[in-house]
C-alpha cells in the first residue's frame, strides 16, 4: 500500500514536472543556459580572482570569470546577460586596475556599422565618416573617432552563447540505458525466477518500470525546485541508476539464500 | 609453530611493503631526471573537457553574399588537370558553396551579374538550425571527436561546438564549416553524373603512388577516400567506364572524356576508365604521392580525407556557416574546485578508514592498507589505459572504492581462504547485473557513460587483488583472532 502510495506520488511529481518544462524549460546554471560571454584581452598580470572579484561587484547575474588562450593572456567572463552600464563600470574598474583602455565603444563597433550597412570605413571620405559619426551619435549616443571606427582589431567580444539543453546532455545515454535495462530484466528473470515464481515476468519489469520512473522523478525535482542543472546532472542520473541495480540484486540475493536454507 | 608464525608475520610484512610501495609510486610517480628536470616517466590522466581545457567555436549563419554568373564556377575550367598531378587541399570556412539555387550550368558569359544571398532567406528556419546542429554532432562522432558539446541557437541558427584540447579537434572547423556536398561531373558539359544520394560507403584511405617513390626515394602513396556506391550509383558508374575513356581517332591522335569529382563545390580529381576494368568502388585520390618521410605531414593528410569521409557519410548542411571565433578556455571546475573534489573524495575514505580502524582495530587497520593498494592499483590502471575522466567518472572511483571496502568487510569476518573465496563469489553474484551496465556503457557514445564504465570495468579487475590481498593478510588475523593457532 506504502509502496503505491509513494508511485502515486511520484507520478503526479513527473507529470508537474513535465507541464512545468513545457511551460517554463529548466532552470539552467549560467554556463548551461543560453547566455552571452565577453572576452577581454588583459595581457599579462593580471590575477583572476582579482577579475572574478570586480565582475561580482559590476554585474548583477551570476557571472564566471575563466582564463582563455593557451598563454592566459584573455579572461572570459559569463554571464546570462550584460547591461550597458554594467559594461561601462567593469571596464572601468578594470582599467584603473590594470591600466588599459577597454570601452564599450569598442565592443559595439563591429554591430553598430553592421547596422548601418558600413562595409569599410577606411574607403570612406572625410566627410562621409563625419556623417557616419554624428548618425551614430545621435542613434546609439556613442561618440567615435575615425581612427576607432577604423580599427580592425578589437580587446573586447561579446559573444552569444547557446543553452546545452538537458536532451543534449543525455540523448546519448537513452539506448546504452535501455540495452542495459533489458539485459538486466532478463537476468533477473532467470536467476530469480524461483523467487519470483509466477511472477517471474512481472517482476522484473516492475524493476524497470521504477528506475525510470526514478530518473524521471529526479528530473521533475529539478525542474520543479528550479534547482540549476549544470555538470553535476549526468553523474547524478547514472549513481542513481548504478546505485537502484546494485540495492535490488543484493535484496533478491539474501531472499534467494533464505529459500536455498529453508529448502 | 612459533616459525610458522613468523613465517606468517614475514610474509605480511612483506606483502605490506609491496603495497605501500605500489601507492607511493601511483601517488607519487616514478621519477626520471630529463637533463636538468625530474619528469614523471608515469602516463598523466586524461581528464576530460569539463575537467581541463576546452576549445570552443562559435559559427553563426553566413549572412554574406555571392556572385551569380558562370564566371563563378570557372574553377573546373580552369583547374582541369591530369590523373598524375596533385590537387589542392581542402579549403575550410572561407570557400563559398555554391547554392543548389544560383545557377551553376550557364553558358552565357555575357549574363548580367547579381548578388544573392549564401543563405536564401527562405532556408535559415528553426527546422535547418536543428537539423544541422544534428549533421555537425554526427560529423564531429564519426571522425572520431565523442567528447563533443553542440549547441545551437533557435532563433538565429548561431551554433556552438566545444571540444577537449586536443590536436585533432583543429578539425572541428573543416567538420562545422564544410557543406559536404558531392558530384561527379561530366568535364565539359558539367552535368551530374553520380550525386551523394548514390554513395553507399565513404572510407579514408591510402594506396601506393602510381609513381610509387618520392623524389628522396622513400614509398609515396595517394591519400584519399575509397566511396562504394548504391545498386542506382553501381550502374551508372558501369555506363560510365564505357562512355568516359581513352579514344584514338584515325590520325592517331588520343582523346580523353574525362568526369570531375566536386567536393564542396572544389575539384577533387579528373579522370577516366579503362573500359576493361571492373569498377565495384572508386578511390579518388585527394593528395598524391606523399611522401612517408614526414609521417606527421602523412598523418595531417589523412585526417583530412578522414574529415571529407565524415562529411560524405553525413547528410549535406542546409545551411552554409562562417566561423565566427575559435576560444581556448579554462574548464570552470579545473584548477582549484577540481582540487577541491579531489580533497574531498580523498577526505571520505580518510573518514571512513578511521571508522574501520575504531570498529575493528587492527583487522580495520590491515583492512585499510588493502584499501589504499585497491586505490592505488585502480589509479595506475586508469592513467595506464587513458581513461578519459569526467566528472561521473571522477565519483565513480569514490564509488568503486566504496564497494572495494563493503567486499573487504565480507571477506574479513572468514576464518579460511575457501570461505573467503565463496564470500567473493557471492559479492560477484550481488553486482553481476551492474557489471552488465557499466560493459554496456563502455561501449556507448556518451563520453560520462564511458568514463563511468572503464572506471568500473577496472576496478573489478583489482577485486581480484583484493581478494589475493585479504586472504594473505586478512585470514591468518581471523584464525588467531579466534584461538585457533
Amino acid at each position: 500500500m506504502k509502496r503505491k502510495a509513494l508511485y502515486i506520488i511520484m507520478i503526479i511529481a513527473v507529470v508537474l514536472g513535465i507541464i512545468l518544462v513545457k511551460i517554463k524549460d529548466f532552470n539552467y546554471s549560467t554556463l548551461y543556459g543560453e547566455h552571452k560571454r565577453l572576452e577581454i584581452v588583459m595581457g599579462t598580470g593580471f590575477d583572476i580572482k582579482d577579475v572574478q572579484t570586480i565582475a561580482n561587484q559590476t554585474i548583477n547575474k551570476k557571472s564566471i570569470a575563466r582564463t582563455t588562450t593557451l598563454f592566459e593572456t584573455s579572461v572570459a567572463i559569463d554571464a546570462k546577460d550584460f547591461t550597458d552600464t554594467e559594461l561601462n563600470t567593469l571596464f572601468s574598474k578594470l582599467n584603473e586596475k590594470y591600466s588599459k583602455e577597454f570601452s564599450i565603444k569598442d565592443l559595439k563597433r563591429d554591430n553598430i556599422l553592421k547596422e548601418m550597412n558600413v562595409e569599410s570605413v577606411s574607403d570612406m571620405t572625410d566627410e562621409e565618416v563625419i556623417n557616419l559619426i554624428s548618425q551614430i551619435k545621435e542613434k546609439y549616443n556613442l561618440e567615435y573617432t575615425k581612427d576607432e571606427l577604423t580599427a580592425t582589431s578589437s580587446l573586447v567580444r561579446m559573444v552569444s552563447v547557446p543553452k546545452i539543453s538537458i536532451y543534449d546532455m543525455l540523448k546519448d545515454c537513452i539506448i546504452p540505458a535501455l540495452i542495459s535495462l533489458g539485459i538486466v530484466v532478463v537476468y533477473f528473470a532467470i536467476r530469480y525466477h524461483k523467487l519470483y515464481k509466477k511472477a517471474w515476468i512481472l517482476v522484473p519489469l516492475k524493476l524497470a518500470f521504477e528506475l525510470i520512473l526514478n530518473q524521471g522523478f529526479i528530473l521533475s525535482v529539478i525542474a520543479l525546485a528550479r534547482i540549476p542543472v549544470s555538470i553535476y546532472l549526468p553523474a547524478l542520473l547514472i549513481f542513481i541508476w548504478l546505485l537502484e541495480i546494485v540495492s535490488e540484486t543484493v535484496k533478491n540475493e539474501k531472499q534467494l539464500i533464505k529459500i536455498k536454507e529453508e529448502k | 609453530m612459533k616459525k610458522k608464525t613468523l613465517l606468517d608475520v614475514l610474509k605480511k610484512i612483506i606483502v605490506i611493503l609491496v603495497i605501500i610501495l605500489v601507492s607511493l609510486i601511483s601517488f607519487l610517480g616514478i621519477h626520471k631526471k630529463n637533463l636538468n628536470n625530474w619528469n614523471n616517466i608515469l602516463p598523466e590522466y586524461d581528464l576530460s573537457k569539463e575537467l581541463s581545457n576546452i576549445r570552443i567555436f562559435a559559427f553563426s549563419v553566413d549572412d554574406s553574399t555571392e556572385t551569380a554568373d558562370s564566371t563563378a564556377d570557372d574553377a573546373s575550367e580552369d583547374t582541369a588537370v591530369d590523373a598524375t598531378s596533385e590537387v589542392s587541399t581542402t579549403d575550410t570556412t572561407e570557400e563559398v558553396v555554391e547554392e543548389n539555387t544560383t545557377d551553376s550550368e550557364s553558358e552565357d558569359t555575357t549574363s548580367a551579374t547579381t548578388e544573392v544571398p549564401v543563405n536564401d532567406p527562405s532556408i535559415l528556419t528553426k527546422e535547418n538550425y536543428i537539423k544541422s546542429k544534428k549533421i555537425i554532432e554526427e560529423r564531429l562522432k564519426k571522425f572520431g571527436i565523442t567528447d563533443a558539446t553542440v549547441s545551437v541557437n533557435d532563433s538565429n541558427g548561431d551554433i556552438s561546438i566545444s571540444v577537449p584540447y586536443e590536436d585533432i579537434t583543429d578539425y572541428t572547423v573543416s567538420l562545422a564549416g564544410n557543406q559536404g556536398t558531392f558530384e561527379v561531373i561530366d568535364t565539359d558539359t558539367e552535368e551530374v553524373l553520380i550525386s551523394k544520394n548514390m554513395l553507399k560507403s565513404v572510407s579514408a584511405n591510402y594506396q601506393l603512388s602510381s609513381t610509387s617513390q618520392s623524389t628522396s626515394g622513400q614509398a609515396a602513396y595517394d591519400i584519399g577516400i575509397v566511396i562504394e556506391l548504391t545498386k542506382d550509383g553501381q550502374s551508372k558508374l558501369n555506363e560510365m567506364t564505357k562512355k568516359y575513356i581513352e579514344t584514338m581517332d584515325e590520325n592517331g591522335e588520343t582523346t580523353q572524356k574525362t568526369v570531375t569529382v566536386k567536393i564542396d563545390g572544389e575539384t577533387k580529381y579528373v579522370t577516366y576508365f579503362s573500359p576493361d576494368g571492373t569498377y565495384t568502388q572508386l578511390f579518388i585520390p585527394i593528395y598524391q604521392s606523399v611522401s612517408v618521410e614526414n609521417m606527421s605531414d602523412f598523418n595531417d593528410k589523412l585526417n583530412e580525407c578522414t574529415v571529407i569521409q565524415a562529411e560524405l557519410s553525413t547528410e549535406s548542411l542546409p545551411i552554409v556557416y562562417q566561423l565566427a571565433a575559435g576560444t581556448f578556455i579554462e574548464s570552470n571546475i579545473a584548477g582549484n574546485t577540481l582540487n577541491v573534489l579531489v580533497f574531498t573524495e580523498i577526505a571520505v575514505l580518510v573518514i571512513i578508514a578511521i571508522v574501520m580502524i575504531v570498529k575493528y582495530k587492527k583487522s580495520g587497520l590491515l583492512l585499510d592498507i588493502i584499501e589504499l593498494g585497491f586505490v592505488a592499483i585502480h589509479l595506475l590502471l586508469i592513467r595506464a589505459a587513458g581513461v578519459s575522466i569526467t566528472f561521473a567518472g571522477l565519483v565513480m572511483i569514490l564509488l568503486m572504492a566504496l564497494l572495494n571496502y563493503m567486499l573487504l568487510i565480507m571477506l574479513m569476518n572468514k576464518e579460511k581462504a575457501i570461505e573467503q573465496l565463496e564470500a567473493f563469489g557471492s559479492f560477484i553474484l550481488n553486482i553481476i547485473p551492474f557489471i552488465i551496465t557499466i560493459i554496456v556503457f563502455v561501449v556507448s557514445k556518451d563520453i560520462n557513460l564511458q568514463s563511468v564504465g572503464m572506471v568500473g570495468i577496472w576496478a573489478i579487475f583489482v577485486l581480484a587483488y583484493t581478494l589475493l590481498a585479504s586472504i594473505l593478510l586478512l585470514r591468518n588475523e581471523n584464525t588467531k583472532k579466534n584461538g585457533v593457532e
